[in-house]
């Protein structure tokens, strides 16, 4: 099996490649901008695993406060999401009303709209509103862009439609109102749905950059990805080591949640492509 | 009586309007307003702080005709598009096939490794590229050196710019399109396999002749997915090179974020938007057909 050999040899001399910018910013999280421009990049760090670039990223430049800031948008984009989005879902699955298919057709044609083209006048409307540097700039208009509520009814109304209608009939006929088969019978069933749209759309938010870099100019408010560009536009007075560790500390959460539900992850861009 | 039967239906699923209510609200502020807004101020001049003026078609005009740095946008993500979509998707079928083997071991390792590029922050990732890849100091350059390389100017020649966005989009994007890949490739009945290998076809034909044809569909989608995702690239060349040197790795989404952002044109910038949407309107319609085409496959009761 000499070639089975080779095959393997390559994959791996891939999987250096994509873990590589991994390795290198952990290192250089540990390093001074010397070290990150020279060969010693590859070496473990001289003086030890110094924490000296993590406490400088807390101390001065607000990247707590930017990572509250993160998690605060991405949690109530996901919850906003996945509420609306399996309740529109469930209607356009498991209900038969006047115009469904129109209205339908209407939703999957909104995908074809890129978001760059509506961030001049959304900005407008944001500036009107008062509501340049807030969350709700952040997280509202978002979602009708990337992986927004179209493209997640349209992932949960898949979901949905594997829910058995006659369960949903047994709930009528014990006297069920049409809210409580959606939340108590149909949600339960989804979960697995829940959980896919749940992590697109966090990867989709927490790495969003340029809606937050247009809509937002207070640095209070800054997401990580904003304030890690920012530290990145200063990098004549700003040590690289830092930069390093706030690349690390925001890639982290997705890649963790990647690793612990791989298999429901990996299956979901399966099935989000092709079925 | 067809109308109040009609009457009568509506108000029977009166629920199910009540469920998709909130997205077609969200729909008409967020997205359905915005852009007849948008439409209506690409023909019009205004400048941060000055009243509107109507110009008619004057933005289209100036765009299509006289200004050369919108056609060099257009024409770097053409290019960016045509060097990095081919070889990517050709290669990340190749390690789908190569990983769909029954033989091949440590197969959870890889497909974990080579998609962790696609759920990293681009902004990270661009970051690190750019240390990576810099003049004099980078470790790509570095490395070069080492064996006696001269260095390259990775980020600072206009010949470069653009290939290095490129290694950059193909590093982030192969793994998600292998994996797609190796969907479809599951999808594959093995009797096929079974069939050519009796008919003596070698490992090379039978990829060329049967495996390929038969991921027509998966290609398909892997292509129409990049051509957006391309045509609409921002923070790559954001980070990496701020479209430079010169305009040589400006795209259109950047050219209208300096425009609209960065010169407050807004006007002028709509007009960059609008014709963005058009150039994109064609892969964006065929995305969207294969979605409602995958969609029909759910018979709904």
């Amino acid at each position: 099996m000499k070639p089975r050999i080779l095959i393997t040899f390559l994959l791996c001399v891939g999987a250096v490649i994509f873990l590589f910018p991994f390795y290198f910013m952990l290192l250089g999280s540990f390093k001074t901008t010397g070290e990150i421009f020279s060969m010693r990049i590859l070496s473990l760090p001289k003086g030890g695993f110094r924490l000296t670039n993590y406490i400088g990223l807390f101390g001065k430049s607000g990247f707590g406060r930017s990572l509250l800031n993160s998690t605060i948008v991405s949690i109530s984009y996901i919850a906003i999401i996945l509420f609306l989005s399996s309740m529109a879902g469930f209607a356009f699955a498991k209900y038969r009303f006047p115009g469904r298919n129109g209205l339908f057709v209407l939703l999957l044609a909104s995908i074809m709209v890129p978001p760059q083209v509506l961030y001049i006048p959304l900005y407008i409307v944001m500036a009107a509103l008062g509501w340049v540097s807030s969350y709700q700039a952040l997280v509202l208009p978002r979602l009708l862009q990337g992986f927004g509520l179209a493209f997640t009814i349209f992932l949960m109304r898949q979901y949905m439609s594997y829910v058995p209608d006659a369960l949903l009939d047994s709930g009528r006929v014990d006297g069920c109102r049409e809210y409580r088969i959606y939340w108590q019978i149909a949600m339960p069933m989804v979960k697995a749905g829940l959980l896919v749209i749940g992590m697109i759309v966090f990867m989709d938010i927490w790495n969003d950059f340029m809606w937050p870099l247009i809509v937002t100019s207070k640095l209070e408010m800054y997401t990580v990805s904003l304030n890690i560009s920012r530290l990145f536009g200063t990098q004549r007075e700003v040590e690289w080591g830092q930069i390093m560790a706030a690349c690390f500390m925001s890639s982290l959460p997705l890649i963790v949640i990647f690793l612990v539900f791989r298999k429901t992850f990996i299956s979901g861009i399966a099935q989000g492509a092709f079925k | 009586m067809k109308r109040r039967g009609l009457w009568h239906r509506i108000l029977l699923n009166k629920h199910a309007y009540f469920f998709i209510a909130p997205f077609f609200l969200i729909f008409a502020i967020f997205g359905l307003y915005p852009i007849t807004y948008s439409f209506i101020l690409s023909f019009f001049n205004w400048n941060a702080n000055q009243p509107w003026t109507f110009v008619a078609l004057a933005n289209y005009r100036n765009l299509l005709v006289r200004d050369t740095v919108f056609w060099t946008s257009l024409w770097n993500v053409i290019y960016i598009y045509l060097i990095n979509v081919p070889p990517m998707i050709f290669v990340s079928v190749v390690i789908a096939v190569v990983l769909n083997s029954p033989y091949q071991k440590f197969k959870d390792f890889f497909r974990i490794t080579y998609l962790i590029p696609y759920v990293t922050s681009v902004l990270s990732i661009a970051i690190v590229f750019f240390v990576v890849f810099d003049d004099s100091r980078g470790l790509v350059n570095l490395l070069l050196g080492q064996i006696g390389l001269s260095p390259v100017h990775w980020l600072t020649s206009k010949k470069m710019s653009k290939i290095s966005i490129d290694i950059l989009v193909t590093w982030k994007w192969l793994g998600y399109n292998m994996i797609i890949a190796l969907a479809g490739l599951q999808s594959i009945d093995t009797q096929v396999y079974d069939a050519s290998r009796i008919d003596g076809a070698g490992t090379l034909r039978t990829f060329f002749r049967i495996t390929l044809p038969l991921l027509r569909p998966v290609i398909g989608f892997q292509v129409i997915m990049a051509t957006i995702g391309t045509l609409t690239m921002f923070t790559e060349p954001y980070i990496l090179t701020d479209g430079g040197p010169g305009y040589s790795s400006l795209t259109l989404v950047l050219y209208l974020y300096r425009t609209a952002f960065k010169f407050f044109k807004l006007g002028y910038g709509a007009g960059i938007a609008f014709l963005t949407f058009i150039v994109i309107l064609i892969p964006a319609s065929i995305q969207v057909r294969l979605y409602a085409e995958r969609d029909r496959s759910y018979t709904v009761t």
